[in-house]
């Protein structure tokens, strides 16, 4: 029996063998450029549409994110726009729903297992990856086939909105405007500023919109802890409302251009805050003076008790210790609309005090909208793309779902709607689709006076357009510049998956702790094995390689 | 005397006895091929540079060792294969001791009830998901509102940040004592359902010679149960290279000021697919972790067969 076991193992291992060694005759390709599903052909009609448009069949599948609640009426709000579509371009919509955080997961499987996929959403991904591993297809040629005036034009005069890969093709489009133009703040709310005697105009106060810098956010983080120790339940009120992965100061108080598409910074270019300037240099962002300067204050904010002791860890949403008022103050984007949004939601005045200047910069945007590359109806899908940029019912019906039913209108000519029935608000998609930002409604709370509203409406319009035009003008001056990662893609990878994952989180928020004989080890120490880590892990290279590139690249435009 | 052939062995050994031996072995072999072998096929992938649009994936361009070369950048791989094999041999070896003084002990006990209660006790730790273990090791350990800092911060003391960098060498024993709370009513099962199997004439004949309890735990207990504790062993060094994620990602919180104590290869080829959806990196990183580990068992093979063959895995 023992030699019948061991017979079956013998030829199983056989078995195991010539799988893995099947792959070993085929060609070595270095270039990577493997090979592209190649188009059938681009007739046209007289319409200007591809007649291998009108050959794709079915409905165009698309992934619909969300963060974990599905809207229990998802289903109503597909079904009504599968209608509508179908109605204007003769095919419908289907949606697969998928969780935000699942997503890297998730799109690999599916591409991998050949799900029927046309539109994916990689939200708050690099997409370069996708890019270079064809996981998505460049679609600079779909526009020029498929008559979508709208992508066409937008693309033009909206930068920030591209996806582009090394080879300078589009490969996706992006959805929300890049906030990077506003910077960060830190908003908190008025009533504990008023109360810690800091709001206003007069002398060592603050008022909304004021930029403010480390000194002023020791100032406040004071106060606020003089004046509200606790909330009205006996927790402790954390003014510094640092939380490792979502509020990160070190991102608002150092600007820089990532001149990438790197999650985390790596090989930047600063700027100065107050200025606005970029310096042309690229830099190892964790070994300049001003990380460094930033890990001593946030060490000693951490020392202080301004910040949670269980930043580096917590999972709980930052907006979870706002609702609970053991936050007054979080770190959110400079962006009037997000303000917004918070005090419709918590009924509470919020005050915004950048860390930094607005300033803009080109990278990949936080959510694009890409076509798998193996996608059987990308000529659909970008008609579909080009319906939803323009038509408002289409937009605000996969933003807020069926009107009537989650929503109606306050005031139709300025856009605001506000619930249909008590508690039925909720953005049905999480990261939005693109679009003409202009024909997406606004939420409003039900009880507010509309006249207050709209013009409240009009401030947040003309906040922003006053916060968009510095923006233009701090621009980087690597804006257009793609980091072609081939040869440190590995070192990269290594660096993140192996040091940042191990420091990034503990220096964010200063987590330090205090030993036994009452001393104090803030995250100083951390940081020297942090960069001698990175020193180990060759980050060096990267930066070289990095400032080699930008400068042949500037010669280019130069030239 | 010539051995044999292959053929004459065959025939010798009367193969229509075996045939039905085989039949019913079919379906779960049928399984195991193609669930567990088949898809080995999928190991190219850490050879490979993905390229989505072909029409097979795995028809790929090869390059090699290439996608490896991270895993040699830094010495961290160094320290995940430390920290999994050291888990992995505190695991196996107290996963034996504790679970059989139990059982053993366990005999001891005459009240049914009281049986019945401690069994209860044992077992239930492992009905828990790692999720709720999570939140129970939270509340002890929390920075704010932990029981041990609570309790630190009322006597004067100051807290302690138990998933810092200082705390890191506290976690080797409380992952080991989660681990073995967890997991000891389950293995507790399999010993005492071999200790209560020894036929009590043994025991009796023992105490008629004198022998006293752990004369008889040592003398008749240990050696009847060896089988059973040798396959458990066998079992755990098959396991040695995997780990568990629920007490190694959702415990220690993934905090990276422990990766030095916590992070395990498992861990870290989790982390870089569900951070980076990098499929390459990830393979790469698994692969090494399946040889290193193949060539573990094959060891702790060879070194069992020199103990005691008869139990030897192959």
């Amino acid at each position: 029996m023992k030699n019948h076991i061991q017979l079956v193992f013998a030829l199983m291992l056989a078995v195991i063998a010539t799988f893995a060694l099947a792959g070993c005759n085929e060609i070595t390709d270095t270039t990577g450029t493997g090979s592209q599903t190649t188009e059938t052909g681009t007739d046209t009609t007289s319409g200007g549409i591809p007649t291998t448009a009108i050959d794709e069949e079915g409905d165009v599948v698309m992934a619909f994110l969300h963060a974990g609640n599905i809207q229990t009426s998802t289903d109503k709000v597909e079904a009504a726009v599968s209608a509508y579509v179908r109605s204007k371009l003769g095919f419908g919509i289907e949606f697969k729903l998928l969780n935000v955080f699942d997503q890297t997961t998730v799109y690999t499987n599916w591409l991998v297992a050949g799900e029927e996929i046309d539109l994916i959403n990689v939200a708050f991904s690099d997409p370069s990856l996708y890019i270079n591993e064809k996981r998505v297809r460049e679609i600079s040629s779909l526009i020029t086939e498929t008559n979508t005036p709208n992508l066409f034009a937008e693309l033009e005069n909206h930068g920030e909105s591209k996806v582009l890969g090394v080879d300078g093709k589009l490969y996706g489009i992006g959805t929300w405007e890049s906030y990077a133009y506003t910077g960060y703040s830190y908003t908190i709310r008025k009533d504990v500023l008023e109360a810690a005697g800091l709001y206003g105009d007069g002398e060592g106060q603050y008022s909304h919109l004021e930029q403010i810098t480390y000194s002023d956010l020791d100032r406040i983080f004071t106060a606020v802890r003089n004046v509200m120790p606790t909330t009205g339940d006996g927790l402790t009120v954390y003014p510094c409302s640092a939380i490792a992965g979502t509020q990160n100061y070190a991102s608002g108080l150092i600007p820089f251009d990532p001149m990438g598409n790197n999650l985390l910074p790596l090989a930047v270019m600063l700027m100065d805050p107050v200025t606005g300037e970029f310096t042309e240099e690229v830099v190892n962002y964790y070994e300049t003076d001003e990380y460094k300067e930033y890990v001593e204050w946030i060490g000693n904010a951490f020392e202080n008790g301004y910040i949670h002791p269980d930043a580096a860890i917590t999972t709980d949403w930052f907006s979870d210790f706002f609702a609970t008022e053991q936050f007054v103050g979080v770190l959110l984007q400079t962006e009037p609309g997000i303000r917004y949004e918070w005090e419709t939601a918590t009924g509470l005045d919020l005050i915004q005090l950048p860390l930094s200047t607005s300033y803009t910069y080109f990278t990949a945007p936080a959510i694009s909208l890409m076509i798998p590359s193996k996608s059987e109806r990308p000529y659909r899908t970008m008609q579909f793309l080009d319906l939803l940029y323009s038509d408002e019912y289409l937009i605000n019906l996969l933003q807020y779902g069926v009107e009537g039913e989650e929503w109606e209108f306050a005031d139709q000519e300025h856009g605001l709607i506000w619930e249909a029935s008590e508690g039925s608000h909720a953005n049905y998609v999480i990261g939005g689709f693109w679009g003409d930002k202009s024909i997406i409604y606004q939420f409003v709370n039900a009880d507010d006076d509309i006249e207050a509203i709209i013009a409240e409406v009009e401030l947040i319009n003309s906040e922003r357009d006053l916060l968009q035009a510095t923006a233009i003008i701090n621009r980087s001056p690597a804006s257009g510049f793609i980091y072609d990662t081939t040869s440190q893609g590995t070192r990269i990878r290594n660096i993140e998956a192996n040091v940042l994952s191990k420091y990034f989180n503990t220096l964010s928020v200063g987590v330090g702790s205090k030993g036994t004989d009452g001393t104090f080890t803030g995250p100083g120490s951390t940081y020297a094995k942090f960069i001698e880590a990175l020193t180990k892990a060759k980050m060096y290279l990267v930066v070289e390689d990095k400032q080699a590139q930008y400068d042949a690249w500037k010669s280019e435009q130069e030239g | 005397m010539n051995k044999p052939s292959f053929i004459q062995r065959i025939k010798k050994s009367n193969i229509k006895n075996f045939i039905l031996v085989w039949l019913m072995m079919l379906p779960g072999l049928t399984y195991l091929f193609f669930n567990n072998f088949l898809p080995m096929y999928g190991i190219t992938i850490a050879f490979k540079r993905l390229d989505f649009s072909l029409e097979n994936v795995l028809a790929s361009p090869y390059i090699g060792f290439e996608n490896f070369e991270f895993l040699f950048e830094s010495d961290a791989i160094l320290i995940y294969i430390r920290n999994t094999v050291l888990y992995n041999a505190a695991f196996i070896i107290l996963n034996i001791i504790v679970p059989v003084t139990l059982a053993i002990l366990f005999t001891s006990i005459r009240g049914k009830r009281l049986k019945g209660l401690y069994q209860t006790m044992i077992l239930l730790p492992f009905l828990m998901s790692w999720v709720v273990v999570t939140y129970m090791a939270f509340a002890l350990f929390s920075g704010e509102n932990g029981l041990f800092n609570s309790w630190i911060v009322a006597n004067g003391g100051s807290r302690i940040n138990f998933y810092g960098e200082r705390a890191k060498a506290f976690w080797p024993f409380i992952l080991v004592f989660f681990n073995m709370w967890k997991g000891t009513g389950f293995t507790f099962l399999f010993y005492y359902a071999s200790v209560i199997a020894i036929s009590p004439n043994l025991y009796e004949a023992a105490k008629l010679d004198g022998a006293s309890y752990w004369q008889q735990v040592k003398y008749i207990t240990l050696p009847s149960i060896k089988p059973i504790i040798i396959t458990m062993f066998i079992l755990g060094i098959a396991n040695i290279f995997r780990t568990d994620y629920g007490l190694f990602y959702l415990v220690t919180k993934n905090s990276g000021q422990l990766y030095d104590v916590t992070q395990t290869i498992d861990m870290f080829v989790f982390n870089a697919l569900k951070g980076q959806g990098d499929l390459v990196q990830s393979s790469a990183a698994s692969v090494m972790q399946s040889l290193v580990g193949f060539v573990l068992v094959v060891s702790a093979n060879l070194v069992l067969r020199k103990v005691d063959s008869d139990n030897a895995l192959f």
